[in-house]
Formats: structure tokens, C-alpha cells, sequence
């Protein structure tokens, strides 16, 4: 084992003991009796201290021993726990977990250990006992922690900014833009998010438009070096004139910003996969097997060719060889798919963190349940979940669930409950994220839809209370205009399901106003395949994916009616509008009527979300497992295609985006 | 001495120690906690040496200690761990082991180890 192999071993362990950490914290907030928890949480920050000492993190040797010396206290029975020292241990979970990725002491590490480690000190000591008569002071501290949190953020900021610098610096200097871009994009949201928490909003929408341009790739060359350069400049400026405390929202606690947390407890972990001795065992036995099977296979050849291929011993063995290896393929196929599994918990579990965080800004009392937690899934769908379910999560918070005094007016409990559920659904996995708070309001987001131009007054009230909520997923369309800074960061659901919809995955919401809302994502269990129905339409073969396919009919010419311009079929009573896969992805209007007079077309059922749509196409080639590939840049910035797939005869097929053929269909 | 057993919960610890075991011209085996360590005690494996730290999960050090030398008296031993005080109280000079506080101290460690290597068994 190398050095560096060494030192991805102490941070992967690191990284455990802290994730541990941080669920033992949290479960002793909710029970601040559980004295197995002080016990664990004792083990791990004590293992922390002892591996820390062989990689030379001094600071984070000291971090840890007074993060020891706090549980001693409250083992003994000489502290007691309160929000407030939860607060200031969390902060040294962040703090170490930031050390021990870095591997190095940052310049500014050693003032926040020095800073945390006297609070820490100071808690130890008893200095917060929370008495009613010295709620005074407890107010007094909370007043100087505002203070210590701009304080904190202006020195954030500086580093922000010089990650900017250096983001502008490499698309400068980069033939690949995409370093330099990345930079910028992480940079500009973190610091974003950081900016809105202390209430610097002016700050916070010069970075989130810097996101934006990012995001979509602009100034490639020139244009986005220049701009962060002005963007940097303004923000100088603005926070030059953020001295005044009076901006500082009333915060509790001395953490830093509560979005730079956030974002730090949600990224890692992914990389990396730790696969049981048993699992590898079983690819070992698979593949002596498939050595065993290749030998046979050799010798039953050779035997058969002496006797001519005939019908004698050869070539039955050849046969029978044959079978197994295509057994014992498949199961090497099953294994290495298995190995990928792990328990969605992983991704989940972090999510207890990130309700916490944000329900005490907010002021909301709430839980997080988890559901289907042990459900294994391939662990690139991680990344693919992490930012939607961040997202709806929230919204969650911040939208859905209400006010301990609104909940109780309501007649509700005043503890509001998030449940993030996952469960399996055939080839699919569904994730849903379920608040009891005060429903979606309809009206809301027609508003929001008015304001993006997303539709007119007069086509919001033709529409069902249902087709306007779906708006929310329409591109542009963000209910986000709350000013406290948790949701609505500017960025729609549409962006942030982008991920989950390319790979051929879908999304729904339910509602019951004063009762709740549910945000449901369904997506394919392995990336690698798509589930497809196979289609012809202008002289090409296309894929569309069954999630979203509701049925097949023959449709006979005159079963078409026309409504004002649009054609329409009527199925189960109801018009559905009727577009020529052939005419949507030409472009040009084909001679629908034409392929019509010679008999009876194919025509598929598509439905996302309560909306539904007949898709006319020349035939039907059946449905098949497809191997979906990633597009090349070209062809993925039409965004009507998912992916492609390199079918047995070799041709290339293009995987359909079916929520592409409905924004189609409304522009038409 | 031509072998030694390095007990440690943490992979990383057990390679650095590991490391320097084998810097030292010793042999290694090692196991995660007291419950394989004293599985190995039991077998047939050969090792004269010992490296522990105090502090396990699944049991504690000065103990796991006492229980492998019912089973091989001639055991010696190097207890590594950040527990100054406990380290101390119990005298680990009377159980026959050699303390290394942590953080590390490599030089102490080396030195602990070298001789160990050239010593034999404990009587």
C-alpha cells in the first residue's frame, strides 16, 4: 500500500466515522436523554483523534479532543444537551469533515478550530445551561452570534470570490472550458446560498445570474471571464456596504451559512464503493466456472472437428458447453449489476442533516421519516437523485410545511412531518417526498406561470386545477419569490429534473389542500437500460420509452376529427390531439391524411402527467431492453433525444424525450 | 521475534502500523478487533508479538490482552492509544507491554518495534 493509498483510506474512514457522528448528533437531539448515542458518538470522534495524529492534521487532533471532552461532560451528567450544543458540535462535524478532505490545515482552519474550540470549551464548562432566568443572556449570545455570522461570511466571501478569480482565470487559459465553468457554477451557488442566509440578497442575485450563465455554458471563450470580473466588482462593492449588523437576520447559532453546510454534508461518497468479501468471492467462482466451461469448450471443438461436425459426442458437448457459458454469462452480468447495489440510505440519510438545518432557520418545528431506506439501487443513480430530492426537500420545508402556530390554528399537530419514501417498482425506482403541510396552491403557480409568460390569463382558466400545477414543471416556471432565503433559488424544478428526465425518468405531483403535497420521481433501477418501444417513422427507426407509454390503437382515418386546426382522436370518451411522430421530428408537416388513406395507422398512447397525447408513426417494431448511451454534445442540445442505443444489426437508434413531444405539441 | 499480530479497528491505522512492523523486519497479521484476534490466538497461526490499542469496539485492550496470554503466557506485547492516563494507572509495564501514546510518536514506535525484533518471546 502507497502513501496516497494510505491517505484515501484515512479520509474514507474519516468520512465514515463523521457521517456516524453526525446521525448520532442528531439522534441525541431528538433524545437528549440516549446516553448510547453520547457512547457512539464518544467512539468515533475518539477514533478521528487517533487516526488524525499518523497524517499530521494537528488541528484537527485539538477539534476532536475538545469535541471529546464536550460528550465526556455529558456522560458524566454535568451537561446537559441543549439545541445550542448540538449547534456547536455540528459545526465540528463540518469542520473536521472539511480538514480531513482537504488533508491540509487551510489557512483559515486553524482561527474556526481555535474559534470552535473555545466554544466548545465554553459549552463544556457549562456556560449554556439553559435556565428561564437567564434567557436574557441566552438572547444577548444569540445577538453576538449574528454578529459572528456575518463575520463568518465575509471571510467565506473572500475565498468565494478568489475561486471565482480562479475560475475566470482557467477559462481564460483551458482549451476545455468545462474546469473553468465548473468553478464558477459551484463557487457562484455556494456562495449564493451563503449570501441569502445572511440576508445579502442584492449579492446573493448578482452570483445567481453568474450560476446561470455558467450553468448554460455561456462565454465559452470571452464572455464569462469578463463577467465574473464586473460580478466580482459589484459584490466587492456591495459587501463593503454590509457592515451594518442591522442586515443580519435573527439567527441562532454559531454556525457558518447554512447553505455552505448544506452543500458540504451533501457532496462525497459517491466515488468510492465498498464491496463485501462474499460478493467477490462469488465472481471468483463464476469466473473459475467460465475457465472451466472455456477449457470443455476448447476440447468438445477439437473432438468435434476430428469426427467431422457429425452428429456424435463433439458436437453434442460443443452444444452443451455452449449452454452453460451462456449461463454462467448471465450470471456474471446479474453479479457485477448486483455489486453496484447499495442501500439508498446512504444518499438519504443525509437528508436528516439538511431538514434539521433548515427547519431551525426557518423557525418550523418538523421531522424527517425515511421509508424504504434499505432499498438497493445502482449508485450512479446517487448523483442522479442528490439535487432533485435536495430540491423538493426544500420546498418541503419551506413551502409546504407551516408554522407551529399556523399548524395548530389548523387543527394539525404542531410538528410537521417529511417523509422521503423509495420503493421499487418493477424495473423502476420511485422516490417520493411527501409533506403534511398546507397543499400546493394552484393559484400560486399560475401566478408564477403569468409571470414567466408560461401562459395567459385566459388559457390559466381553461385549464383543471391539475393541468395548472403541472405547469411548475414547464422550464422557467419557479414559485421560488420567498425572501427567506432557503427555497426558490431561482433554478425550477424543470432544470433540476433535467438529470432524472434524460434518463428516461418521469415525475408527479399530488396535492390535498391544508393536508399535504407529494413529489414523486419515478426512474429506471439501471442507468444502462431503457425499457423502449421500438417505432418507424420518416424512413428512421426511434425509441420511446415505455414509462411513458399508456397503450397502442389502430386508428382508422375517418376516426380523426379535426378540432379548430388541430387534428384529434376520441379514446375513452375523451379528444386527445393527434400529432405525426414523422411531422415533430422533421420539422415540416407531413401528409398526415395521405398515410391515413391507406388504411388503419398505428398510433401510441403517451401520457406525462395528467396530460395525454396520440402519437401517429408508421409502425410499431415491438418493445426491447435497450443499452442507452450518453449523446454527444451535438445531438443532446436538440434535447428531443434522451440518449441512443446501438441496436444487434448495428444501426444506431435514437432514444425520444417524450416530455420534448408535449412542449411540441403546446407550441404548435 | 519474527511475527507480529496488529490489532485496529481502522484499516488505515493497521497499514501504517503495519508499515513500520515491516520496516522493523517483522512479519505481520492482522486482525480488526478483540473477537479475531483472539480467533487467531486460538489457531494454529505462529506470532511472539503483539500491537493494540486500548480503545476497540468490540472490547477493551488491557483485557483482550490478559485473555491471549492465558492462551500463549509468552506473548509480548505494544499498546498503542491515546489514553495517557489509563495507560499509566494500569501499568502496562506490568503487564508486560511496552506503551506508545497516540498521536503517533513513529520514532517512539520504531524504537518499540526494533526491539522487539530483536528480542525473543517474553519469558
Amino acid at each position: 500500500m502507497n502513501d496516497r493509498e494510505q491517505l484515501r483510506l484515512f479520509q474514507l474512514e474519516a468520512q465514515e466515522h463523521l457521517q456516524s457522528l453526525e446521525a448520532c448528533a442528531l439522534a441525541l437531539e431528538r433524545d437528549r436523554q440516549d446516553l448510547d448515542q453520547v457512547r457512539q458518538a464518544f467512539q468515533h470522534v475518539h477514533a478521528i483523534k487517533g487516526a488524525s495524529g499518523y497524517v499530521g492534521l494537528v488541528s484537527v487532533g485539538r477539534l476532536s479532543h475538545a469535541m471529546e471532552e464536550l460528550l465526556k461532560q455529558v456522560r458524566a451528567g454535568e451537561l446537559e444537551v441543549t439545541g445550542r450544543i448540538i449547534d456547536v458540535f455540528l459545526s465540528g462535524v463540518d469542520l473536521l469533515r472539511s480538514c480531513c478532505e482537504n488533508l491540509e490545515e487551510p489557512e483559515h482552519a486553524a482561527e474556526d478550530v481555535d474559534r470552535l474550540v473555545s466554544l466548545l470549551e465554553e459549552r463544556a464548562a457549562g456556560e449554556d445551561q439553559p435556565a428561564p432566568a437567564e434567557a436574557a443572556r441566552e438572547a444577548r449570545d444569540e445577538a453576538e452570534d449574528d454578529s459572528g455570522l456575518l463575520a463568518a461570511f465575509a471571510e467565506a466571501a473572500g475565498q468565494h470570490l478568489d475561486a471565482l478569480q480562479r475560475g475566470a482565470q482557467r477559462l481564460r487559459d483551458d482549451d476545455d472550458p468545462s474546469g473553468g465553468l465548473q468553478i464558477v457554477q459551484r463557487a457562484a451557488g455556494v456562495f449564493a446560498a451563503s449570501a441569502r442566509y445572511v440576508g445579502a440578497g442584492a449579492v446573493a442575485e448578482e452570483l445567481e445570474g453568474l450560476r446561470e450563465a455558467a450553468l448554460a455554458g455561456e462565454g465559452e471563450q470571452a464572455g464569462l471571464p469578463a463577467l465574473v470580473g464586473q460580478a466580482t466588482e459589484r459584490i466587492a462593492e456591495l459587501l463593503g456596504a454590509l457592515d451594518a449588523p442591522a442586515e443580519a437576520p435573527a439567527e441562532e447559532g454559531p454556525a457558518r451559512p447554512a447553505g455552505a453546510q448544506e452543500a458540504r454534508a451533501m457532496t462525497g461518497d459517491a466515488a468510492t464503493l465498498r464491496v463485501s468479501m462474499a460478493s467477490l468471492d462469488r465472481f471468483v467462482n463464476l469466473v473459475s466456472d467460465l475457465i472451466v466451461v472455456r477449457n470443455s469448450l476448447g476440447h468438445a471443438v477439437e473432438a468435434a472437428e476430428l469426427d467431422g461436425w457429425t452428429e456424435g459426442g463433439g458436437r453434442v458437448d460443443v452444444v452443451t458447453a455452449a449452454r452453460q457459458l451462456d449461463k454462467l454469462t448471465a450470471a456474471l452480468q446479474a453479479q457485477s449489476m448486483a455489486v453496484r447495489l447499495v442501500p439508498v440510505r446512504s444518499l438519504l440519510v443525509h437528508f436528516q442533516r439538511v431538514v434539521r438545518d433548515l427547519a431551525r432557520a426557518a423557525d418550523k418545528d418538523m421531522v424527517l421519516a425515511l421509508v424504504g431506506a434499505d432499498t438497493e439501487v445502482d449508485k450512479s443513480l446517487f448523483e442522479l437523485l442528490r439535487d432533485p430530492l435536495l430540491h423538493l426537500v426544500r420546498n418541503a420545508v419551506a413551502h409546504g410545511i407551516e408554522s407551529p402556530e399556523e399548524r395548530r390554528a389548523a387543527g394539525k399537530a404542531a410538528r410537521g412531518q417529511i417523509t422521503i419514501r423509495a420503493e421499487k417498482e418493477g424495473s423502476h425506482l420511485a422516490v417520493a417526498v411527501t409533506d403534511d403541510g398546507r397543499g400546493l396552491d394552484p393559484e400560486r403557480v399560475a401566478a408564477a406561470a403569468l409571470r414567466n409568460g408560461e401562459a395567459t390569463r385566459a388559457e390559466l382558466d381553461r385549464m383543471s386545477a391539475r393541468e395548472v400545477v403541472d405547469l411548475i414543471f414547464r422550464p422557467g416556471v419557479t414559485t421560488g419569490e420567498t425572501a427567506d432565503g432557503i427555497s426558490g433559488r431561482g433554478v425550477g424544478l424543470d432544470a433540476v429534473l433535467s438529470g432524472v428526465k434524460q434518463v428516461g425518468g418521469s415525475v408527479r405531483v399530488d396535492w390535498e389542500p391544508g393536508q399535504g403535497t407529494s413529489f414523486r420521481l419515478t426512474l429506471p433501477l439501471s442507468l444502462a437500460t431503457v425499457d423502449a418501444a421500438l417505432v418507424r417513422a420518416a424512413g428512421q427507426r426511434f425509441a420511446i420509452p415505455t414509462t411513458y407509454l399508456e397503450g397502442s390503437l389502430r386508428v382508422a382515418p375517418e376516426q380523426v376529427s379535426m378540432v379548430g386546426s388541430t387534428r384529434a382522436i376520441v379514446h375513452r370518451g375523451e379528444p386527445l390531439p393527434l400529432r405525426s411522430l414523422a411531422e415533430l421530428v422533421e420539422g415540416s408537416p407531413a401528409e398526415l391524411a395521405d398515410a391515413g388513406d391507406a388504411g388503419a395507422m398505428t398510433v401510441l398512447l403517451l401520457g406525462l402527467g395528467s396530460r395525454q397525447l396520440a402519437l401517429a408513426v408508421d409502425a410499431l417494431e415491438g418493445q426491447q431492453e435497450l443499452l442507452a448511451r450518453p449523446l454527444s454534445p451535438e445531438l443532446r442540445r436538440l434535447s428531443r433525444y434522451s440518449g441512443a442505443s446501438l441496436m444487434g444489426d448495428g444501426s444506431l437508434v435514437l432514444i425520444i424525450d417524450p416530455p420534448w413531444l408535449f412542449a411540441r405539441r403546446e407550441q404548435q | 521475534m519474527e511475527r507480529i499480530l496488529i490489532i485496529d479497528d481502522s484499516a488505515f491505522i493497521r497499514s501504517i502500523h503495519k508499515r513500520l512492523a515491516q520496516e522493523a523486519g517483522l512479519e505481520t497479521l492482522e486482525a480488526e478487533g478483540a473477537a479475531s484476534a483472539m480467533a487467531l490466538v486460538r489457531s494454529a497461526e505462529p506470532f511472539e508479538g503483539v500491537l493494540l490499542d486500548l480503545l476497540m469496539p468490540d472490547g477493551d485492550g488491557m483485557e483482550l490482552l490478559a485473555q491471549m496470554r492465558e492462551e500463549r503466557p509468552t506473548l509480548a506485547a505494544i499498546i498503542c492509544s491515546a489514553d495517557k492516563q489509563r495507560a499509566r494507572k494500569q501499568d502496562a509495564s506490568e503487564l508486560g507491554a511496552v506503551f506508545v501514546p497516540k498521536p503517533l510518536d513513529a520514532e517512539r514506535l520504531r524504537a518499540a518495534l526494533d526491539e522487539l525484533a530483536a528480542g525473543g518471546a517474553r519469558d
